[in-house]
């Protein structure tokens, strides 16, 4: 199944990726996931995936750094960021190092669905978005 | 152990100080005075001892050149027993007494060095002129008091030696010497009468001038002094509601109205201080539990969405799903209020028109309005200077006063009166100090609800204080005062219980550029009135975004 994922989700905790691998998998879009930025930069879907969904704070570099490294080696992939600590500034840092959304954890799961269908929908196009 | 350090009040000193003063001025006056009254009567004792001398002399001068002893003797007997005169006595030149009123020293000699002789026999020759002072002595007699003794020396001239007695030759030129004492008893007694008059005079003086400071000090300096030690010892122990009575007009009245005004600013700077720190607390609590809840919050609603699809067949299953999801929700809300409060975002300044912020906030509460059949009346200022604010944040504060309000007024309903005016200088005088004089914009939102009780007025400010119960978080006035602090404000509360409550928000128009704008014309709106409402309280929707 190697290089079949459309997705990556980047989340320490396991709860989360379950959640999101679940809600996506309902709209049959596939989804690997990570625990870390540097397993996600390891990762191989990353190189074939049509978006990243990382979280803002992980062990080691964080979404943030993610979002930087990967915007190097893949300038138009969409990256959404998703937090549990969201807060203006964090929601700026976030589009600032090249995120193309930010979304507040805990989200609906028609929040998370539109903002992936965006972005696999017209995935060269960085078109920045707050959540509501 | 140590002995307790003697405390000099300031009324002690004062009086010790003037009383030192006056005794110093009186006693030097009294000295000065009485000197003068005692050297003038001396004067006066020894012109007349001149005269009654001259007077003898002269009295017996024919007896003596006709050699009538008898008579002469009669004449200085008589003469001496008159009143304050005490003795008066003739000698010859060899210094033997030949007349004197008291007979039993008569023919008795004495030494030239002698007190009465000193005057002319100390530098060895009998002086022939003397002035009167040199002729003068005062020594204490036998009983103690003092006597002015005057000589006056008898000189050879033609008719004495001429004389048919021969008793003088033409070669001597003194021939004897007339001796007055005069008493000075009465002359002291006067003295000591003045100086004990003085003496009296000054006690009562410095007894009167005491009083008069001891009581200008107990009442001008002592009584307010112990008040203020004893309001800013209040104030140590934490009572910032103290205040002194500042009615005086002098300077210990500046100094309590200084204080008054310096324990205002403290309470001012606490309150500030306190809600900086809850603030700060909270900010690493909420921080924390932020992001500790939203994971599981994230798995919780996420799953319970995914189950409640799935059982779309199932309604009953559904609901109870959606009681989850809902739930959930409101977590997420609950934490997101403690995210805006612990960490609020900086203003996005730039001019708002204040009357479009509040239909804007209207519009978002209106569902919870109608619920509470509420009154709602407009008083929008129709040229209202823009604002230099962050229209979101001040929607935000407009929505949480609108809801309070709401609260306030209750099922029974009532009025809700939002006013916008422009005001030039602000009420209180520290806020003219912290944001400078006006123009500011003022916003008051009104209700004629239940009203506050005293006690809460207090914390009303307060992050987690809530009157609302289990219904409220207590951080909507927390989160509004966070606000309009950012923004340079001000925002002050008035209620009495029964009788509503008015909550007044002062943003500064400061920007130069913004305050000559006006907002396009708004006229007044009009007043929207709700009676019905659905039965079920509509979720609580948070003004910010």
């Amino acid at each position: 199944m190697k290089g079949d994922w459309d997705i990556l989700v980047v989340d320490d905790e396991p709860v989360v990726c379950d959640a999101i691998v679940a809600v996506l998998a309902r709209e049959g879009v596939r989804a690997a996931v990570a625990p870390s930025a540097e397993a996600a930069l390891a990762h191989p879907a990353l190189a074939t995936c049509r978006l990243v969904v990382t979280d803002l704070m992980l062990p080691g570099r964080s979404g943030i750094g993610l979002t930087r490294a990967i915007r190097v080696l893949h300038p138009d992939l969409p990256i959404v960021v998703i937090s549990g600590y969201a807060t203006r500034q964090n929601s700026e840092r976030a589009l600032e190092a090249g995120a193309t959304a930010f979304l507040a954890k805990p989200f609906d799961t028609s929040e998370l669905l539109a903002v992936v269908r965006r972005a696999l929908g017209a995935p060269s196009v960085a078109g920045k978005e707050k959540e509501s | 152990m140590r002995a307790p350090r003697l405390k000099l009040g300031i009324g002690t000193l004062a009086i010790a100080g003037a009383g030192l003063v006056i005794a110093a001025g009186i006693g030097g006056l009294s000295v000065l005075v009485v000197n003068a009254h005692r050297a003038a009567l001396l004067d006066q004792l020894t012109r007349g001892a001149d005269q009654l001398s001259e007077t003898i002399a002269s009295s017996t001068y024919h007896d003596m050149l006709e050699n009538r002893r008898p008579a002469v003797h009669r004449e200085i007997v008589t003469i001496g027993r008159q009143k304050g005169i005490e003795k008066v006595r003739l000698f010859n030149a060899l210094g033997t007494i030949m007349f004197s009123s008291d007979e039993s020293e008569i023919g008795r000699s004495l030494d030239k060095r002698a007190e009465a002789c000193y005057g002319c026999h100390a530098a060895g020759q009998p002086l022939q002129r003397l002035s009167t002072r040199e002729r003068t002595r005062i020594y204490p007699a036998a009983d103690g008091h003092r006597v002015l003794g005057m000589i006056r020396p008898i000189h050879n001239e033609q008719s004495c030696w001429t004389a048919e007695c021969h008793a003088h030759a033409r070669d001597e030129a003194v021939l004897g010497v007339l001796d007055v004492n005069l008493s000075l008893a009465e002359a002291d007694r006067r003295i000591a009468g003045d100086q004990r008059r003085f003496a009296l005079f000054a006690i009562l003086a410095i007894a009167a001038t005491s009083a008069l400071l001891w009581w200008l000090s107990r009442s001008l300096i002592l009584r307010p002094v112990a008040e203020l030690i004893a309001g800013t010892r209040k104030v140590a122990e934490g009572d910032l509601h103290t205040t002194f009575p500042a009615t005086a007009r002098h300077e210990l009245g500046d100094l309590a109205r200084a204080f008054n005004d310096m324990i205002r600013r403290l309470g001012d700077a606490q309150r500030q201080l306190v809600q900086a720190d809850k603030l700060a607390s909270i900010g690493r609590l909420a921080a924390g539990v932020a992001h500790e809840i939203n994971n599981p919050l994230t798995g919780v609603l996420t799953y319970a969405s995914l189950l409640q699809e799935r059982c779309a067949d199932q309604p009953e299953v559904a609901a109870d799903l959606g009681v989850i999801v809902r739930e959930t929700k409101r977590c997420r809300e609950i934490v997101r209020g403690l995210l805006d409060f612990a960490r609020p975002s900086p203003p996005q300044q730039g001019p708002t028109d204040l009357n479009e912020v509040v239909r804007r906030a209207v519009a978002v509460v209106m569902n919870q309005l109608a619920l509470s059949r509420v009154r709602l009346d407009f008083q929008l200022a129709p040229a209202l200077h823009q604002v230099p604010a962050d229209a979101n944040q001040i929607e935000q504060v407009i929505v949480n006063l609108l809801m309070n309000a709401a609260d306030a007024v209750g099922a029974e309903g009532g009025t809700i009166r939002i006013t916008t005016a422009e005001a030039s200088v602000p009420p209180r005088d520290d806020a003219a100090d912290a944001r400078g004089p006006g123009p500011f914009a003022e916003l008051v939102v009104e209700d004629s609800g239940s009203g506050i009780a005293a006690s809460d007025l207090d914390h009303l400010f307060e992050p987690f204080f809530t009157t609302k119960g289990n219904r409220g978080l207590g951080l909507g006035l927390a989160v509004t005062w966070g606000i309009v602090e950012a923004h340079g404000g001000t925002i002050e509360v008035q209620s009495e219980p029964g009788h509503g409550a008015r909550f007044t928000v002062r943003l500064p128009l400061t920007a130069p550029a913004v305050a000559t704008r006006p907002a396009p014309s708004a006229a007044v709106a009009p007043v929207v009135s709700a009676t019905t409402g659905p039965e079920r309280r509509p979720e609580r929707k948070r003004g910010a975004a």
